[in-house]
C-alpha cells in the first residue's frame, strides 16, 4: 500500500469493485473511498463505510483536500463507474504513482495477469468483457486499458466465494451489447425519507430481477424499512442470488429516516416510469410510518435486551 | 357422476373457455363454480354471461361480494402495501366497467351450495375471505369442514390446488397454561373421534398461482370416489395483451403469463377483517 496510495478500480458493472475495495479496505488499519460517476448517489459509499468503519468515503469536490492533507500512509481507492471513461480521466494525482486495478469476470483469468504482457487471446476475451460496458469509447478499445492489471475476482481464493457466477459469461454474450441499440442505461431512483413495506420489497425485487421492468444486468439499492433497519440488496445477472444484508446503521425508528438510500438499475429498456411507481406504490405513508415506529418503541421499551441494540430506543431503568 | 369443480376465473374469458372444453372432452356431468368471477382480468362481463347462460351453480367469491358491497376490506386482507394498491386498481376498474345486470347476478349469488355429502364455498363455510391453506393445522381444517356438515368441502380463493385428507381417527386436544415461572402446565388432554374427511381445493381457473400460466380445475367422481387436478393450457398470451389493451397495469400480464397470482395470502390466512 505504501507506494501505491492511490488505486484506481474498473470494471463492468456487477463484476465485484465494491466488493473487492472492500477485501482491500478491511485489510488496511485505515482507508479512504471515492466513488467517481457515482455522483449523488452513495449507494457504495454507504455500504462500505457502514461495514468497513476504518474506510471514509470522500466526494469528488473533496479530493485535492484530501490529497494535500493526507500523509499518504491512508490507502484511497478510487472506484470508475463502469460508464467513466479513464481516458477522459483528470484526477489532481499524476497517474503513474496510482495503482490501476481492472476487474475482470472471467475464469479463464485464473492468475493475475498484466495487461501488457497477455497473450492474444486474452487480449480479446479481456476486450469483450470490458468493452460490451465502456460504450463511450468504442473506437480507443485496444489503448484505453494499457497500464492497466488485470484481476478476476474469482480467482482470489478467499473472494467471493458466496457469489461465484452461476455460469460463466461466453463472449459472445457480452459483446451483444456492443450494438447500439442495446447501450445499457443506468436508471436511479432518490429513496431518502421513503419507508417500504417488507413484504412489497420483496415482490418488487423479484419482478424487477425476473425481467418485469427491462432486461437487467445489475441492481442494488438501499431501502428504509419501517422498522427502522437499512437493507442492502443486489443482483447481478448470471450470478446466484444474494441475501439482502441490513447494514449497520442505527435502527432509525423517528420518523422519516433522514439519510440516503435509493435504487439504482442497469441494464436495457428500462421502464423507469413503471419502477417509480411500483416503488411508490411500496412505500408506507407518514400516519403508517409513525404508528408502527410508535409500536416499535413501546415494545423495547418493554424489552430491555432490544432496545440496547438500537440507538433510539426509549430509556430503560 | 362425475362433477367439475372450478373456481376464481377472475375475468379471464381465455381460460374459462379453455376448461370449459376440457369440462366437456372429461364428460362431466355437472360443473360447479365456487366464485371469483371478476377481478384483475379484462374480461368480466363476458365471464358472467358465459355462466350464466350456461346455468352452472355458482357461489359468490370475496371479488364479487366486494364488487356488490364495495370494497371495505381492512389493509389486513392484502399481504403488502403493493398488493393492496393494486386490488384497488382491479377493484376500481372492474368497478367502472361491469354492466348493471352482472352486477345483479353477483349479489344473488349464494354463499355455499350443498350436493348430498358435498359442499361447495369460496373461502371457508364462515367467510369468503377466509384461506384454507393446505398446511393449516389439522383441528381448525377439521373445524372448518364440520361447520360445513360435509364429507367432501371443495373451496378456492388460495388458487392453488390440492386434496387434503383429514384421517379418521383421534384428535388430541391439549390445552397448555402458562404458570409463573414461564413453563406452561398441561391442564386438558381430549380426544376427539371423527370419520375421514376432505378438502378439495379447485385452483384457479384465471389466476393461477403454480409458477405455470395453465389453468386448473378439479373432477370428482362420485362413482369410484376420485379427485383428479387438472391443469389445461390455454392462448394466455390473448388474455395478457387484453389486460394491455383495456389499460389495466401491464404488470397484472407479466404475473399471469408467470403464474404468479396478482396478490399473494396473507400473513394470518384465517384473520378475517370486522366488516
Ligand atoms: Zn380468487
Ligand atoms: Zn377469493
Amino acid at each position: 500500500m505504501q507506494s501505491f496510495p492511490v488505486t484506481l478500480v474498473a470494471g463492468a458493472p456487477g463484476v465485484g469493485k465494491t466488493t473487492w475495495i472492500y477485501q482491500q479496505a478491511s485489510l488496511a488499519q485505515s482507508a479512504a473511498y471515492l466513488n467517481l460517476g457515482a455522483e449523488n448517489f452513495p449507494i457504495d459509499a454507504t455500504y462500505l463505510s457502514t461495514e468497513c468503519p476504518q474506510l471514509t468515503a470522500i466526494a469528488v469536490d473533496e479530493l485535492s483536500e484530501f490529497l494535500q492533507r493526507s500523509d499518504q500512509s491512508i490507502p484511497l481507492f478510487i472506484e470508475l463507474g463502469f460508464h467513466i471513461d479513464p481516458a477522459s480521466l483528470e484526477l489532481p494525482i499524476a497517474p503513474e504513482t496510482c495503482r490501476k486495478i481492472l476487474l475482470v469476470q472471467s475464469p479463464q483469468f485464473s492468475q493475475s495477469t498484466d495487461v501488457e504482457s497477455r497473450s492474444e487471446s486474452q487480449s480479446q476475451l479481456l476486450t469483450s468483457s470490458t468493452k460490451s460496458s465502456e460504450l463511450l469509447h468504442q473506437d480507443q478499445q485496444n489503448d484505453e486499458w494499457t497500464g492497466w492489471t488485470c484481476i478476476s475476482p474469482v480467482a482470489s481464493p478467499e473472494d467471493f466465494l458466496d457469489n461465484l457466477p452461476t455460469k460463466a459469461y461466453e463472449s459472445s454474450r457480452l459483446s451483444i451489447d456492443l450494438t447500439p441499440e442495446t447501450t445499457l442505461q443506468i436508471r436511479r431512483s432518490y429513496l431518502q425519507g421513503k419507508v417500504l413495506d417488507g413484504n412489497s420489497l420483496e415482490t418488487f425485487w423479484h419482478e424487477l430481477t425476473h425481467g418485469a421492468y427491462g432486461e437487467l444486468q445489475r441492481a442494488k439499492g438501499i431501502f428504509e424499512l419501517v422498522d427502522g433497519r437499512a437493507l442492502l440488496l443486489n443482483y447481478r445477472a448470471g450470478y446466484a442470488a444474494v441475501e439482502p444484508l441490513e447494514l449497520s446503521l442505527p435502527r432509525w425508528l423517528d420518523g422519516p429516516p433522514d439519510r440516503f438510500s435509493g435504487l439504482e438499475v442497469v441494464g436495457t429498456q428500462l421502464d423507469q416510469p413503471r419502477i417509480v411507481q411500483t416503488l411508490t406504490d411500496c412505500c408506507l405513508e407518514d400516519a403508517a410510518i409513525a404508528y408502527y415506529q410508535a409500536q416499535i418503541r413501546a415494545s423495547q421499551a418493554a424489552s430491555p435486551e432490544v432496545s440496547q441494540s438500537v440507538s433510539q430506543g426509549a430509556t430503560v431503568s | 357422476m362425475k362433477i367439475a369443480v372450478m373456481s376464481c376465473i377472475h375475468g379471464n374469458y381465455e381460460a374459462l373457455n379453455a376448461v370449459l372444453s376440457d369440462i366437456d372432452a372429461q364428460n362431466a356431468d355437472k360443473i360447479y363454480c365456487l366464485g371469483d368471477l371478476v377481478g384483475y382480468g379484462p374480461h368480466p362481463n363476458a365471464v358472467v354471461e358465459m355462466i350464466r347462460s350456461l346455468d352452472i351453480p355458482t357461489c359468490q367469491g370475496c371479488w364479487d361480494e366486494d364488487i356488490v358491497e364495495g370494497l371495505n376490506a381492512c389493509e389486513c386482507s392484502y399481504p403488502s402495501v403493493l398488493a393492496e394498491k393494486r386490488g384497488r386498481l382491479a377493484h376500481e376498474w372492474t368497478n367502472q366497467v361491469i354492466h348493471p345486470e352482472t352486477r345483479s347476478f353477483l349479489a344473488n349469488l349464494p354463499f355455499s351450495l350443498r350436493e348430498d355429502n358435498l359442499c361447495f364455498v369460496h373461502g371457508s363455510p364462515h367467510n369468503q375471505h377466509e384461506y384454507l391453506m393446505p398446511g393449516m393445522d389439522a383441528f381448525v381444517a377439521m373445524e372448518r369442514v364440520m361447520a360445513a356438515g360435509a364429507d367432501i368441502l371443495f373451496c378456492g380463493h388460495t388458487h392453488i390446488p390440492y386434496v387434503r385428507t383429514l384421517d379418521s381417527g383421534q384428535l388430541h386436544i391439549k390445552v397448555q397454561m402458562a404458570q409463573p415461572n414461564g413453563q406452561s402446565q398441561i391442564v386438558t388432554d381430549r380426544a376427539v373421534t371423527t370419520p375421514l374427511k376432505r378438502i378439495v381445493n379447485a385452483g384457479s381457473v384465471g389466476e393461477p398461482r403454480h409458477g405455470r400460466p395453465n389453468a386448473t380445475y378439479v373432477m370428482y367422481d362420485t362413482n369410484c370416489d376420485r379427485i383428479t387436478l387438472r391443469e389445461v393450457e390455454y392462448n394466455y398470451q390473448k388474455t395478457c395483451a387484453d389486460i394491455i389493451e383495456k389499460g389495466l397495469p401491464a404488470i397484472f400480464a407479466w404475473r399471469l403469463a408467470r403464474g404468479l397470482e396478482f396478490a399473494e395470502r396473507a400473513d394470518d390466512p384465517t384473520h378475517i377483517c370486522e366488516r
